[in-house]
């Protein structure tokens, strides 16, 4: 297997490797220090940007196949879920987040870039803001 | 299982370096070996492959990985969890690692070390001759 992301894997047996072969240098082993959110089994962290009528959610997913992340839209919620690992290791993630406004599935957008997940979604047409003229009488 | 945390916390700044005015992040290491070579699989999200750097120095192997810019025109951040500062962290190489032959690829955001191991390092099988 080329991956052996953490992040692709979450697996962390390797660190007695760590301990024997490669002394860390500088501030690392912090003792009863914390694992990086990546550890877990949940999905990936994200940022979103927002201007009025697009959304741009980002992603971390380093060492995921692009083919396995799955991005589902159904009114105003943004559902992210993939497969990391292969064979027995593989496992499951999911995330779904609240957006701040409903977004047309037809108009979202998806790609993976060197490991960042980049999703656009779009405001639908008909429920963008308009601006109505006032008439004076 | 051992998981004996060595992660440093995000944006500490290493001293010494040329980089220590800049916060960066410690990428998560995984390190597998096998008879020839150990190898760290090192997660460099949005950091394109020729954009991170390698090198061996006295010894220590750094990391440094510059996070390509996500330019988001005319947009607010309106919700985030991490930060896309660039990565560094640095090991120190065993006696066993010839550091003159390190190599690394990139795929997925992932860089790949491979370390090989000197010769005079690597399991021989001794052939046991009857006295």
């Amino acid at each position: 297997m080329y991956l052996t992301s953490p992040f692709a894997t979450a697996l962390w047996e390797p660190f007695q490797i760590l301990d024997r072969l490669l002394a860390e240098n500088g501030t690392g082993m912090v003792p009863g220090g914390r694992l990086p959110a990546f550890a877990s089994s949940r999905g990936p962290t994200i940022n979103v940007w927002s201007d009025a009528d697009t959304l741009h959610v980002t992603a971390e997913v380093p060492g995921i196949d692009p083919d396995k992340i799955t991005i589902n839209v159904l009114g105003d919620t943004l559902t992210i879920s993939g497969t990391r690992g292969e064979g027995q290791s593989a496992s499951e993630f999911t995330r779904s987040f609240q957006l701040p406004f409903r977004v047309d599935p037809d108009r979202t957008t998806a790609q993976v870039r060197d490991g960042v997940l980049a999703v656009l979604l779009q405001r639908p047409e008909a429920e963008k803001p308009r601006r109505i003229a006032v008439a004076t009488a | 299982m051992s998981t004996k945390p060595l992660i440093q916390h995000p944006g500490r700044e290493p001293a010494g370096t040329e980089h220590a005015r800049v916060r960066t992040r410690s990428p998560a290491v995984s390190i597998t070996e096998n008879d020839d070579s150990i190898i760290l699989a090192v997660d460099l999200p949005g950091v394109p492959g020729n954009q991170a750097e390698v090198t061996v120095e006295n010894g220590v192997l750094s990391i440094r990985g510059r996070v390509a810019p996500a330019s988001k025109p005319g947009a607010t951040a309106v919700h985030r969890e991490y930060e896309a500062l660039d990565f560094e962290r640095a090991f120190t190489l065993p006696e066993e690692a010839d550091g003159s032959r390190v190599s690394a690829t990139s795929r997925h955001g992932v860089l790949r070390v491979v370390l090989p191991k000197r010769a005079e390092a690597a399991p021989r099988r001794i052939a046991v001759t009857a006295g």
